[in-house]
């Protein structure tokens, strides 16, 4: 496993940053862990990928001008399909076009740029999600690669890349949690005049389903992007090209084999409601009238539990008797 | 139908029939069909907390709890329209071939047939709230009087009646969301959340604090509910809630002598 890191590595970069202890305080006052947990990049589909694929620049100890990663820099690998050198600008550029650009059509700079995501906001290290979460047969699958790629670690590389790609490459909670970082975040929304969408997600049966677990019920991104489509380009709702503009809605509901049988009314379906009075008042007046009813049919039936007990417990104090007493006194 | 005795003798205790075995069979798939619901229904509405998700894994996860759920609300909701049917078909033979029978089948006799059914809230009923509140406030020292079936047990089956058809249609249009959109508007959809989402919190709610503490564990009854398992009450239980149907039962079986005084 170190020996694979260590083959793409010509600077040896490994050698000392396997240390856990490697860090330091940076000018700003932030810790800077500079540790690199071998296993993990192994895992991860950049572990074919030398370091100084990404860490352009560095070239001797201690290093000089270290630059932050670009995630579009090509890296040293050929896309085997169209025999080019791969890199991520696919990715970038449908970024620059969706909502998540921090330019405006005109290329200005929009209010508040730094709140606009960069690929490090949405991806830490990514992880392989092997579809097959059990290893036995994980090891039979890879097992029947190997019948014909026999040599090296390719079949179980391949059988990685491959099978991690046959379901979401993050769980649906991690995605929700993605764009909750920024979604959820009261500041953000109230800067930018969104709601609270992730809240009220959660409040659907979709959010609840993935909060127990559910892999099929759609995240954030089955909605917001056009089946088909690069799961970049999202786009705000009054765009007339995007998943969840108006009259779009009901086929991205149809899509990924959901709603399959339903008519355009499914789209009437809100998904981010807030209870509010003016945005939504059929919700608010009946989340109102089925509150009141259970505080009042409860609260009134243990009223009467209340006082059949304390009549059961002070048997002697009726008005009755009170008065009778004081009449015999 | 049921041939037992209404009041049956053991270890020289008496035991009133409050339930015949037909009630019984339907109490009996409600109540399993109810729990079954709630267990599996909760989990959802408390999706965000732990416990949740570790009674959900029980069922069996997101992909098999949805369908344990909507089983038992078909069953639960079938054993309703059998309970309803079945009570139509007796209400015609016994009452409106009767008014056939008499040439005085009149819509007005017809409500007023229906307002004489057991079930119905009477005259009776309330005067025996209001004698019930006088005595809890202790404004009065005499309980009220029951017949067989008292007042809070018929407002239990109205709201039953009211909570399934509201949580029913509600959850019959999540179920069959697609066919639904053919002739309803999706907003039917968060109107359905709302309806069986509050609608099931406050059955499972009443039914935990408010029916079965009438049930099983208000004073009298704890900690043996006997007339749930068997279809017969003990006689003191008879008499703290049903008394006039207790000196009813006790004159017909000729034991006046016998009766004792409410308390
Ligand atoms: C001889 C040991 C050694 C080797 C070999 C080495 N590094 Fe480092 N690296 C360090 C130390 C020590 C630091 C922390 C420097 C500091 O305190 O500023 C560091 C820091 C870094 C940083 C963070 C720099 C910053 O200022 O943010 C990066 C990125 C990095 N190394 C990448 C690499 C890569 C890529 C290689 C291989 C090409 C490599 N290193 C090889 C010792 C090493
Ligand atoms: C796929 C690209 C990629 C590869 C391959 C890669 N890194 Fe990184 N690395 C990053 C990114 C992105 C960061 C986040 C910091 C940044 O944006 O500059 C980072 C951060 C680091 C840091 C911490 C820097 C800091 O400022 O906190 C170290 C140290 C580091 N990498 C070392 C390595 C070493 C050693 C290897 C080879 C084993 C390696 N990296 C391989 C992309 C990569
Ligand atoms: C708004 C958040 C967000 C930003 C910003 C973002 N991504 Fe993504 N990215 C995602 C999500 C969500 C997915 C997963 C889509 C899915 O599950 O089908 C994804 C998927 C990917 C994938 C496919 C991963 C795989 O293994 O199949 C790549 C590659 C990728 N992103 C690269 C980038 C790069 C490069 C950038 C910056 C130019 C970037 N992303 C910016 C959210 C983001
Ligand atoms: C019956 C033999 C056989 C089996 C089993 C097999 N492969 Fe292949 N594989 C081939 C052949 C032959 C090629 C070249 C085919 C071509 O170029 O059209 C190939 C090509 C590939 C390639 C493309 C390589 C490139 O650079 O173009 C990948 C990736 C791959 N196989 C992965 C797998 C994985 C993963 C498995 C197991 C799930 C697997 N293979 C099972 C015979 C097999
Ligand atoms: C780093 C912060 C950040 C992250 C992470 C992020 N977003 Fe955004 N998002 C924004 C900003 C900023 C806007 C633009 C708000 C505006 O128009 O003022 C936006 C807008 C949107 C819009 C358009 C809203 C409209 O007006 O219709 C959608 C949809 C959206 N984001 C979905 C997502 C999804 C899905 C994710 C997770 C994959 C995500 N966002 C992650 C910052 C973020
Ligand atoms: C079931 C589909 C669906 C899912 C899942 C979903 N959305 Fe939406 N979202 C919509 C639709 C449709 C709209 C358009 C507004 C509306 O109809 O309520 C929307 C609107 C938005 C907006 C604009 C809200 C505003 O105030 O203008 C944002 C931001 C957004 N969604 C983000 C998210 C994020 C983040 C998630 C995941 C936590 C998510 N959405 C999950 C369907 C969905």
């Amino acid at each position: 496993m170190v020996m694979s890191v260590s083959s793409a590595d010509e600077l040896n970069c490994v050698l000392c940053h396997k240390y856990k202890g490697l860090s330091r305080i940076d000018d700003k006052g932030d810790f800077r862990l500079y540790y690199i947990n071998e296993q993990l990049f192994e895992s991860s589909p950049h572990s074919k990928n030398s370091c100084l694929d990404c860490h352009e620049g560095i070239k001797e100890v201690p290093h000089k001008n270290v630059k932050e990663v670009d995630c579009s820099t090509e890296c040293h690998m050929t896309e085997p399909s169209s025999d080019t050198k791969f890199s991520h600008d696919s990715v970038k550029d449908a970024l620059a076009r969706s909502v998540h650009s921090k330019y405006d059509e005109n290329g200005n700079l929009k209010d508040y740029p730094e709140d606009y995501p960069t690929c490090k906001d949405c991806h830490e290290q990514p992880v392989y999600r092997p579809l097959n979460k059990d290893v036995s047969s994980k090891e039979r699958d890879i097992a029947r690669c190997k019948t014909c790629h026999s040599s090296g670690d390719f079949a179980k590389d391949m059988y990685k890349h491959m099978s991690t790609r046959l379901h979401k490459f993050r769980s649906p909670k991690e995605n929700i949690n993605v764009c909750a970082k920024c979604h959820a975040d009261k500041e953000f929304n109230r800067r930018h005049k969104l709601d609270d969408v992730v809240a009220s997600y959660n409040e659907t049966f979709h959010g609840k389903l993935i909060q127990l677990g559910s892999e099929k019920a759609p995240d954030c991104i089955d909605c917001h992007v056009v089946r088909g489509e690069n799961a970049h380009l999202i786009e705000a709702q009054d765009v007339e090209t995007s998943a969840v503009y108006k009259n779009n809605k009901a086929r991205t509901c149809r899509g990924s084999g959901c709603h399959e049988k339903a008519t355009d009314n499914i789209a009437g379906f809100q998904t981010h409601v807030t209870y509010e009075a003016e945005k939504y008042p059929l919700q608010f007046y009946m989340l109102a009238f089925f509150r009141i009813v259970l505080t009042v049919v409860l609260y009134a039936f243990l009223l009467i539990v209340f006082l059949e007990l304390l009549r059961r417990l002070f048997p002697h104090a009726t008005i009755p008797s009170v008065i009778k007493k004081r009449k015999e006194k | 139908m049921d041939k037992r005795p209404h009041i049956l003798v053991l270890n020289k205790k008496r035991y009133f029939q409050k339930f015949t075995v037909h009630q019984r069979v339907q109490s009996i798939i409600q109540i399993v069909s109810v729990i079954v619901l709630a267990l599996t229904g909760l989990p959802l509405r408390y999706a965000e907390y732990d416990w949740a998700k570790v009674l959900y894994a029980f069922f069996g996860g997101p992909d098999v709890t949805p369908n344990i759920h909507r089983a038992a609300g078909t069953i639960l909701v079938s054993v309703f329209i059998y309970h309803t049917i079945y009570w139509m078909i007796k209400f015609y033979k016994n009452h409106i071939c009767f008014l056939i029978d008499m040439k005085t089948l009149t819509v007005k006799n017809i409500i007023k047939e229906f307002l004489s059914q057991a079930m119905i809230m009477d005259k009776d009923d309330f005067k025996s709230i209001a004698d019930h509140f006088k005595y809890i406030l202790y404004i009065s020292n005499k309980p009220a009087q029951y017949g067989r079936i008292m007042w809070k047990d018929k407002f239990e089956y109205y709201a039953q009646y009211w909570g399934i058809t509201v949580i029913g249609l509600a959850g019959l249009a999540l179920w069959w969301r697609d066919e639904v959109s053919h002739i309803l508007p999706g907003i039917v959809f968060n109107a359905a959340y709302i309806m069986h989402s509050y609608e099931a919190l406050l059955a499972v709610l009443f039914l935990f604090f408010i029916h079965w503490y009438h049930e099983y564990y208000s004073p009298e009854k704890f900690p043996i509910p006997t007339g749930f398992f068997s279809g017969y009450v003990s006689e003191s239980q008879m008499i703290h809630e049903h008394y006039a149907r207790y000196v009813k039962l006790m004159t017909e079986a000729g034991l006046e002598s016998e009766i004792k005084p409410h308390h």
